[in-house]
């Protein structure tokens, strides 16, 4: 053991040498996204394809801000050969300083695919932190999209049923060209599982209207669960223009 | 195989069997490793994971199968160890620069995976294993049949194993401040299936050895869909089924021919390792979460790379007299890359190398033994440019993107090595080991330029990166008595040049892919230590206690590198027993890990809270009069504890590692005479 000490005792030297000499504390504190306004509004938004949004942003960091990039694609997962195409648009800006405003616009092209599409708004620090992005829904609108005609109930407002009860939709999903397919989900918002997930595809090439008693036709009634809870209810529709017509209210089942 | 005695005695080694690899039940062979201090792994979920040896993984370290590196896209954090575990018998871990002997990649240490040893003359064994695993539905077989005869033996072995989605103990994640779920504790799309064999056949006569080799490994398995890009509810809804393997994911096919010869020479031997393997990687993806520009959504081909790679090693060892004995050899390398699908990474490229290397071993006492050696490299890299044509949706050309340089260039470098060992009265071992390494940059570090699926972020090249250089002291202090063994064995590296992927101030034009990430050099302080004890309190009772620390500094911005392993400390008593009449043996063990949290993390990195993991096994063997069979039962993270992994892949999304798991392995071993009759049980 006497030996070894002589060896051991360099190594610890040198370890201790560099870890004791930092010569300042590194930059690593993240930026802040401090606000996000989409044509006015710091929550979702809708637009038409065609249309400007207006974006304002204001951007923090503790030593000096370098980009902000905005990144917009859709959020869903259907794509076929169509005039319309879902809009993926990438766009970096710099900034500079502690605090930044910047106000920029971005067109939304006139053949873009209607339905949900994600804003992540992200920025970074001239040291390469990278802040927590901001994420935001856009729904952009279409002329030719697949249109809700529904009679009852009103989709505009919560819906409240008792455990067990039968969700029976009446309406019509009609569109001017042809329906490629009708999607249908119950989503527990607790657990966040699907209580409902029906998919109808509509295989002819002028489907241009269908009809919601094809839940009773099909035998695929949304029966809600016989406990109580709250549930969010989706129905998206597809055309053959890749269009997408999403409508989704909450539904509380006590 | 390099026979490396009196390197390994100034070198920190860890050896381990088939008995030690099949005992952990591990989900892959580096899991397996994974007990032994200074060794980690970096994993993607379940079925993927690669070498970490002392904090260093990727390019840094190499893993050999009978001599031959093995090649196979390691640059890549997604990018696991194409090799089967149950084919592997023997295996050494060298810890620590080994350079010198394996080249310009063992900057971080040697994963040696050892030829079996050959059957007995006259012998026949068939081995059959089956296996079943709670956590995630895996089951499997492999079987085994080898024999030799007259001198000439084979060996044949096929593994087949299915798993399902995997199930963690959580029901949401955290990411970004956003709350997502977990549907059924379940992570949907992790399910995989591998199919691997390998044959191999030898002689072995007065004047030495030859054996041919064959092994292929292909698996395909699926990514958690969260992992790649920002993860949202919709992409996370359960597919109606835990077996399927769907997008995104990746499929792997490595196929391996080697030819191993050794002939007997004067004064020595002359050993011979040549091999060629191939490797098809291909990454799966939906191409409208990436695309700029038009993709025909059919096309889920992502990225493709099929790496093609031939080895040659041959060296000779000479016994100069009592005293000294040398090894003097050379390695060439030849590899070919090319890729495709609809997304670029990494450029097509040639790169050739060659190293010329001589070790001296002088044994001046049986108690002190000394090493010196050195080695040269050449290295040549051949790049072709890449441009990234975007089409419209009627596949006219709308944009044509610059991503990769033509360019070529050599790389010189050389390695130097000086070890010593002395054995001390009282049962002391000291060893001493410095040197000098280098790496040479991969073509990855010197040519990507794209969003890369399996890490998710854009990775970006620079064809001005020098070879990394190391220099490096070892020490090893080893104290046993006839019922203990202590070891410590601390670790200091310089780096020069080291390379490591940073984020920078600047944005990725493409999408979902957040800030470019360049490989960029900085130079590293690197150490740290392991100690291990066992101690055997009663000749059927023994205790392990290992404990394993990584300081690392990058001394350009004085933060750590990324990816380093925490700390960790660990308690494993083991009863092992002989039984009466059929029950030959039977142990029971058990294994307690603490991790400590790992609060030095690179920038942008999220630091890990630290976690406690339990595991027990308990195994029997029998044995009848024809047969005997063996049967293993293990359970891990037996508390079902939820806790992240600083080196997962899954770290980012805060999600946490597999829950509980229980293991549960049946091996039948049988032993015939050539003849064809059984003559007994083996184990």
């Amino acid at each position: 053991m006497k030996k070894s000490l002589p060896i051991l005792l360099p190594f610890l030297g040198i370890v201790l040498f560099f870890s004791s000499c930092k010569k300042e504390d590194p930059d690593i504190t993240k930026p802040y996204i401090g606000y996000l306004t989409i044509n006015g509004i710091s929550g979702d938004v809708s637009a038409s394809a065609g249309s400007t949004l207006s974006f304002v942003i204001g951007v923090n960091d503790d030593k000096e801000l370098k980009q902000v990039k905005i990144d917009i694609h859709d959020a869903f997962d259907n794509h076929h050969h169509s005039p319309n195409v879902p809009w993926t648009s990438q766009t970096i800006y710099n900034v500079s300083g502690k605090t930044s405003t910047l106000s920029p616009t971005l067109t939304i092209p006139a053949n873009a695919s209607s339905g949900p599409y994600d804003v992540i708004l992200n920025c970074i620090d001239a040291s390469g932190n990278e802040a927590l992005f901001v994420l935001r829904k856009i729904t952009i609108t279409q002329n030719g999209q697949p249109v809700m005609n529904i009679t009852a109930p009103d989709l505009g407002i919560e819906l409240d049923y008792a455990p067990g009860d039968t969700l029976h939709i009446s309406g019509t999903i009609d569109e001017d060209n042809d329906l490629t397919e009708i999607h249908i989900t119950l989503e527990n918002e607790t657990t966040s599982l699907l209580v409902y997930d029906e998919e109808f595809a509509l295989p002819g090439t002028s489907d241009v209207q269908w009809d919601f008693s094809q839940l009773a036709t099909l035998s695929k009634w949304i029966i809600l669960p016989t406990g109580t809870g709250h549930y969010h209810l989706k129905i998206k529709a597809v055309d053959n223009d890749a269009n997408n017509t999403v409508i989704e209210q909450h539904v509380h089942v006590d | 195989m390099v026979k490396t005695e009196a390197v390994k005695s100034s070198l920190s080694i860890e050896s381990a069997n088939k008995e030690f690899i099949e005992k952990q039940a591990g989900n892959t062979f580096m899991n397996a490793l994974e007990k032994m201090p200074g060794i980690s792994s970096m994993n993607v979920g379940v079925g993927i994971s690669k070498p970490v040896i002392r904090g260093m993984s990727f390019n840094r370290v190499v893993v050999t199968e009978n001599g031959i590196k093995q090649e196979g896209q390691q640059w890549g954090a997604d990018h696991g160890l194409e090799i089967d575990q149950f084919n592997v018998e023997r295996v050494e871990i060298l810890k620590g620069p080994a350079s010198l002997l394996y080249g310009s990649d063992a900057l971080g240490g040697v994963i040696n995976i050892l030829p079996p040893p050959v059957v007995q003359e006259g012998k026949m064994n068939v081995h059959a294993l089956g296996f079943f695993r709670s956590n995630n539905n895996a089951s499997g077989t492999s079987l085994l049949a080898e024999g030799t005869r007259k001198r000439i033996f084979f060996r044949a072995r096929i593994t087949l194993q299915e798993f399902g989605d995997y199930k963690v103990p959580a029901d949401s994640f955290t990411y970004n401040g956003y709350k997502l779920p977990i549907y059924n504790q379940s992570l949907k799309n992790t399910a995989g299936k591998e199919l691997n064999y390998s044959l191999s056949a030898g002689v072995m006569r007065d004047w030495g050895m030859f054996r041919i080799s064959f092994t292929e490994f292909s698996q395909q398995i699926g990514f958690f869909p969260g992992a790649l890009g920002i993860p949202r509810s919709y992409s996370l809804q359960p597919d109606r089924s835990t077996r399927n393997i769907d997008i995104p994911g990746q499929s792997i096919f490595h196929r391996k021919f080697m030819v191993n010869f050794n002939i007997k020479t004067k004064r020595g031997w002359w050993e011979n390792d040549w091999g060629y393997q191939i490797n098809y990687r291909t990454e799966k993806s939906l191409p409208h979460a990436h695309g700029v520009g038009y993709i025909d959504p059919a096309n889920t081909t992502a990225l493709g790379l099929d790496l093609y790679t031939g080895s040659i090693n041959s060296r000779i060892h000479t016994i100069i007299n009592d005293k000294l004995k040398n090894i003097t050899g050379i390695q060439f390398q030849d590899m070919r890359n090319a890729s495709y699908g609809f997304e670029f990474l990494i450029p097509d490229y040639v790169q050739r190398s060659g190293g010329l290397y001589s070790l001296f071993t002088w044994e001046k006492t049986s108690k002190s033994t000394y090493t010196i050696g050195g080695r040269a490299d050449l290295s040549g890299i051949d790049m072709k440019e890449h441009y990234q044509i975007i089409y419209d949706i009627n596949q006219n050309v709308i944009a044509t993107q610059y991503r990769s340089p033509n360019f070529s260039t050599n790389y010189f470098n050389w390695s130097f090595a000086s070890g010593a060992s002395w054995e001390l009265a009282h049962e002391w071992n000291i060893k001493l080991h410095v040197g000098r390494s280098f790496r040479i940059p991969s073509a990855a570090e010197l040519g990507a330029n794209g969003v890369h699926h399996g890490s998710f972020r854009h990775e970006m090249g620079d064809t001005s990166l020098r070879p990394e250089v190391g220099y490096q002291a070892d020490l090893g202090l080893i104290h046993h008595d006839k019922h203990y063994i202590i070891k410590f064995t601390p670790f200091f590296n310089y780096f020069s040049n080291y390379l490591f992927l940073r984020p920078g101030a600047e944005f990725s034009p493409l999408p979902d892919a957040g800030q470019i990430y360049r490989y960029t050099q900085a130079s590293v302080l690197h150490s740290g230590a392991e100690l291990y004890a066992e101690y055997h309190i009663i000749d059927e009772l023994h205790l392990e206690f290992a404990a394993e620390y990584v300081y690392n500094l990058n001394l350009d911005n004085y933060l750590p590198l990324p990816f380093t392993p925490p700390g960790s400390f660990s308690i494993s008593p083991e009863y092992t027993a002989k039984g009466k009449k059929a029950l030959k043996t039977w142990f029971i063990s058990s294994d307690i890990k603490y991790f400590l949290a790992q609060n030095r993390t690179d920038r942008n990195e999220k630091t890990t809270p630290g976690y406690l993991l339990f595991a027990a096994s308990a195994g029997i063997h029998l044995q009848f009069k024809k047969w005997s069979c063996e049967l293993l039962v293990r359970g891990n993270n037996l508390s079902n504890v939820s806790y992240l992994n600083h080196l997962s892949r899954y770290r980012i999304l805060n999600m946490p590692e597999q829950g509980r798991n229980f293991s549960v392995v049946m091996k039948i071993p049988l032993s015939f005479s050539l003849a064809g009759k059984q003559t007994s049980n083996i184990n």
